[in-house]
């Protein structure tokens, strides 16, 4: 787990000129004491009750599933050598993507632990595309994930299929075209800055420590998103764009990328749209893991502007056909 | 973010997930059967950020070497974590409340399918106890046969019906209340009450509404309506 990769720890401010959190925390509270009196009254009306009712159980839903994902992949990162992954992998680079895809299958870990863990693998020698597979596929279909949209979808199974199919092929499809057409130069090679620790247990708490912190606070912003769109836009609106297939896979496609759901979480927001067709849902549980604002803002930090302003439009539009192609199939 | 504020805000957030599920106000948001993974989730949380907190207090501000871990970034936890403090502040302040006419009246009524005619066995009781949603499935998908003439006693809220009077509202989860779907009764004859009351009805079905189609009303002669306390569990099980 890299630090020194996320943008969001570039910061430029000096030291001296920066209030400490501490003091960010202790003015918010004071602010929070101060206002409580008048924020219940604003609370209580029916939309803004509403509104965090619904707000609150999308963190409530996901809280276990994010624990559990985000203890998960502080013990790969603490416990397991990226080398052994490497040692797994076949030689050509061909046949790699596959292989790296379907280790997603068993290496858990959310998008946003998924970003310093191929910078990882490319620094030790993985072949780019294999790795960039890996990162797309891992979030989107490991065990967490697809119990998680099991339990999201009670009365229809299939959904776990279809998520798993269109998820990984998307994500092998996007390795193949990085062999054909993708350029090193591309690529800024990530540096091995990271948070680990002689002591592999000091990592597994700092990795799980700034992973939940980080997910956790993605999670929010996805939640008070959809709480508001539930609340603000009127039910027949979003139905009118239900009911027409293309378009309504095309703005839940843009919907994931703009809601930034960690995909532990993504499947129950899915499951509150249920005025969209499935393919429309598939397709947000696809493209959101892959494409999203705070994963492409990741990706640049990590692997550079030319890289991400590439790879993140391709990985769209191969994901949406991936949905809609599956979706089509299946649901 | 320093360390000591990572601490914090896992001990928060961690703390207030435990609260709401001691205190059953989980009930307003997710599923009965969340509990125990909550509370885990929350202990973990807990657990984590105390760790944060005591590694923080352990170490020597002054010493070289967290110097230069701040300087490094290392020590910086995400900025996005500020977020984890918006939940923490609504359970505190926001009085928990399920959803309710607001949300009913802005969706559209389902009933809850049913696979074959078989999995309705008669009523027992007079008054028969009812959940809102097993009613409004066997009103739809079974012609109302168990009903006919059957009193039923059934708990829900009042939320108003665009025709006039009210309709007896339930709202199911299918997995939190982000996915909520709404199931109603049309209260006929009823006494006019406020939208959000919970009342207790005892009434017997009416036949000659559409049946086996998703989305109909059933309708109730209402015997009685009487104002009720919230149940603990505000959704249909």
């Amino acid at each position: 787990m890299s630090a020194a990769l996320d943008p969001e720890h570039a910061e430029a401010v000096p030291r001296g000129l920066r209030p400490s959190a501490l003091l960010l925390l202790n003015l918010g509270l004071l602010a929070f004491l101060i206002g409580q009196r008048w924020l219940i009254d604003w609370a209580d009306q029916p939309a803004l009750s509403a509104f965090t009712t619904i707000f609150l159980s999308i963190v409530l839903q996901a809280t276990p599933f994010l624990v559990l994902g985000v203890l998960l992949s502080a013990a790969i990162t603490a416990f397991v050598s990226p080398s052994l992954v490497r040692r797994a992998l076949p030689r050509r680079p061909a046949l790699a993507v596959p292989v790296a895809g379907s280790a997603g299958l068993v290496l858990p870990g959310c998008e946003c632990a998924s970003v310093p863990i191929a910078g990882g693998l490319m620094a030790r020698g993985v072949a780019p595309a294999a790795a960039l597979t890996f990162l797309l596929a891992a979030p989107a279909i490991n065990p967490i994930v697809l119990a998680a949209t099991w339990v999201a979808f009670p009365n229809d199974p299939a959904m776990v299929w279809a998520r798993l199919l269109a998820s990984l092929g998307a994500a092998i499809v996007m390795g193949w075209l990085w062999l054909a057409l993708g350029r090193q130069e591309w690529i800024r090679m990530p540096s091995r800055a990271h948070l680990a620790h002689p002591n592999p247990w000091v990592t597994f708490h700092r990795s799980a420590t700034h992973d939940f912190l980080h997910a956790g606070g993605f999670l929010v912003v996805g939640g008070l998103t959809a709480a508001a769109i539930n609340v603000l836009v009127p039910a027949q609106w979003l139905d009118s764009l239900a009911g027409q297939v293309a378009l309504s896979v095309l703005v839940l496609a843009l919907l994931a990328v703009v809601m930034c759901i960690c995909s532990e979480a993504d499947a129950f927001v899915a499951a509150s749209m249920s005025q969209f067709n499935p393919v429309a849902q598939l397709a947000f549980m696809v493209v959101g893991p892959m494409v999203d604002l705070k994963l492409v803002a990741m990706q640049t930090g990590a692997f550079g502007r030319s890289f991400a302003q590439r790879f993140a439009p391709a990985t769209f539009a191969v994901a949406v056909a991936s949905a809609s192609l599956v979706g089509w199939a299946l649901l | 973010m320093n360390r000591t504020v990572q601490g914090i805000v896992l001990v928060l957030f961690g703390g207030v997930v435990a609260r709401v599920v001691l205190a059953d106000l989980h009930l307003n948001y997710v599923k009965p059967g969340m509990g125990p993974a909550l509370l885990a989730a929350a202990a973990v949380l807990v657990g984590l950020g105390g760790l944060a907190l005591w590694e923080s207090l352990r170490e020597d501000p002054q010493s070289p070497a967290t110097a230069h871990e701040a300087h490094g970034h290392a020590g910086h936890g995400p900025r996005a974590a500020w977020g984890l403090l918006l939940p923490v502040a609504a359970v505190l302040v926001v009085p928990a409340a399920p959803l309710g006419a607001f949300t009913a009246e802005r969706m559209p009524a389902i009933a809850p399918v049913a696979s074959s005619a078989a999995v309705f066995p008669p009523l027992v009781g007079d008054p028969a106890d009812l959940s809102v949603g097993d009613f409004v499935s066997r009103a739809i998908w079974d012609d109302g046969r168990t009903l006919a003439g059957q009193r039923v006693r059934l708990v829900g809220f009042v939320s108003p019906d665009e025709a006039g009077g009210w309709q007896l509202t339930r709202l199911g989860l299918a997995c939190c209340a982000a996915d909520a779907y709404v199931l109603k009764v049309r209260a006929e004859g009823a006494p006019e009450l406020p939208a959000d009351t919970w009342v207790e009805v005892v009434g017997v079905w009416q036949p000659g509404g559409d049946t086996g189609v998703q989305g109909a009303i059933p309708r109730l002669a209402v015997e009685s309506a009487v104002p009720t306390a919230a149940p603990a569990n505000p959704y249909d099980s």
